[in-house]
């Protein structure tokens, strides 16, 4: 295992479906006892509304809008936390139509070093066969790669690999776990399986997410 | 925040926002409203150009909706993770069975101060109860600290059809085994 630790890392658990972004008050998270009552008055309301709702707290962001939740954080120490805040949002709302889940994990690395930079960037993506031909000083700005969840929970992974902008010459690696919720025959969507999804992908995925991450560094040697 | 919303990759946000001190004038009839927490009224129009009926609202002052700041300025470099499990615990301390997150480390007991833990997080210590202990350099601006961070799961509650589930499953293999 590379003992490289990520610089930075931003977790974040996205919902699509059907979602009411005016119930999302701390003081709702406080009555449904997700948060204590000291965490719902130290909350940050930026807005509530039918419409957009975007609250802080637990040193996270939720933002919420009528087809999308997105709960995030940049602290990685509070990964479990986040988790848990999604969980007890799910099994409090069992009726919301859920119809899509993403586990996010973006994590960035100060290469600190340019020639590695440029090395990875170029055994990622590379020129000789036609960019050298084609551009002045091609560089990778964006590598996305599809790949098939398989398992209990059928979806996809997508990764990211890009230059960290937060760093002169920085790694950016995002990893998208996205799980369709399956329909029943009427069409409906199983929106009970996102908890089991959570629950049970949670781990693997940001071991995953690390695991493509250090495999990079593995096989392009500094 | 235009992002297509058939994709669950969170944005990764260059540009980020806050409130304005700088006020806007609204003369006309809103579609919403909301209070903020400090009390500044917002108004956001959405259609107000197809509303025919005249309005007799004075103009309002209102803070005006710019770019958001940063949920967390706070980073962490994670170094380790361990998953605990309350075994005892007393006044002063809980004892906790320690698992390496991944696996790489062998597992072990640890005794905790209770002070570990804010206030009103010390009332979750009991045994069985899981936590995470994370270690790691909690980054400030541009110099970092040690950090050391216990977070007490809270985890929903059984349903009463998954208690149902388990106490069957539980039945079915005592059954399984047949004793004699």
């Amino acid at each position: 295992m590379n003992p490289r630790a990520p610089d930075a890392e931003e977790i974040s658990v996205v919902l699509l479906g059907s979602l009411n972004p005016g119930i999302f008050h701390p003081e709702w998270f406080r009555r449904q006892e997700i948060l204590s009552s000291q965490e719902s008055d130290e909350a940050k309301i930026k807005l509530v509304s039918p419409e957009v709702t975007e609250v802080l707290f637990l040193d996270m962001k939720l933002d919420v809008f009528p087809d999308r939740l997105v709960l995030e954080t940049t602290d990685s120490s509070r990964a479990e936390k986040l988790q848990d805040v999604i969980l007890n949002i799910l099994t409090r709302l069992p009726h919301t139509p859920i119809t899509a889940c993403g586990l996010n994990d973006v994590i960035q690395f100060d290469l600190e070093d340019e020639e590695y930079w440029h090395r990875v960037g170029h055994t990622l993506a590379p020129k000789e066969l036609i960019w050298n031909e084609l551009l002045e000083k091609p560089g990778m700005a964006l590598l996305s790669v599809k790949g098939i969840l398989s398992g209990k929970f059928s979806g996809e992974i997508n990764v990211n690999v890009a230059p960290a902008k937060r760093y002169i010459h920085g790694l950016l690696v995002g990893s998208n776990f996205h799980y369709p919720v399956p329909r029943n025959e009427s069409g409906t969507p199983q929106s009970g399986r996102v908890v089991d999804y959570v629950q049970e992908m949670w781990k693997p995925a940001l071991e995953k997410a690390r695991g493509v991450a250090y495999q990079i560094f593995e096989k392009i040697k500094k | 925040m235009s992002e297509i919303a058939t994709t669950t990759t969170a944005p990764i946000r260059e540009v980020k926002s806050s409130f304005s001190e700088r006020p806007t004038t609204v003369q006309s009839t809103p579609d919403f409203q909301f209070l903020a927490a400090n009390g500044d009224l917002t108004l956001v129009e959405v259609k107000s150009v197809n509303t025919t009926m005249v309005t007799k609202r004075k103009p309002l002052r209102v803070p005006r909706p710019l770019m958001y700041e940063e949920a967390s300025r706070l980073g962490f470099i994670l170094l380790q993770k361990w998953e605990g499990v309350v075994l005892e615990s007393d006044q002063e301390t809980f004892t906790a069975k320690l698992t390496d997150s991944h696996g790489k480390l062998r597992a072990h007991d640890a005794t905790f101060a209770r002070s570990e833990l804010p206030k009103n997080e010390q009332e979750l210590i009991e045994p069985g109860a899981p936590f995470v202990w994370t270690l790691g350099y909690r980054k400030i601006g541009s110099t970092r600290e040690r950090a050391s961070v216990v977070y007490f799961r809270r985890l929903p509650g059984w349903t009463e059809k998954e208690i149902t589930i388990a106490e069957q499953r539980a039945s079915d293999l005592s059954d399984s085994i047949g004793w004699k």
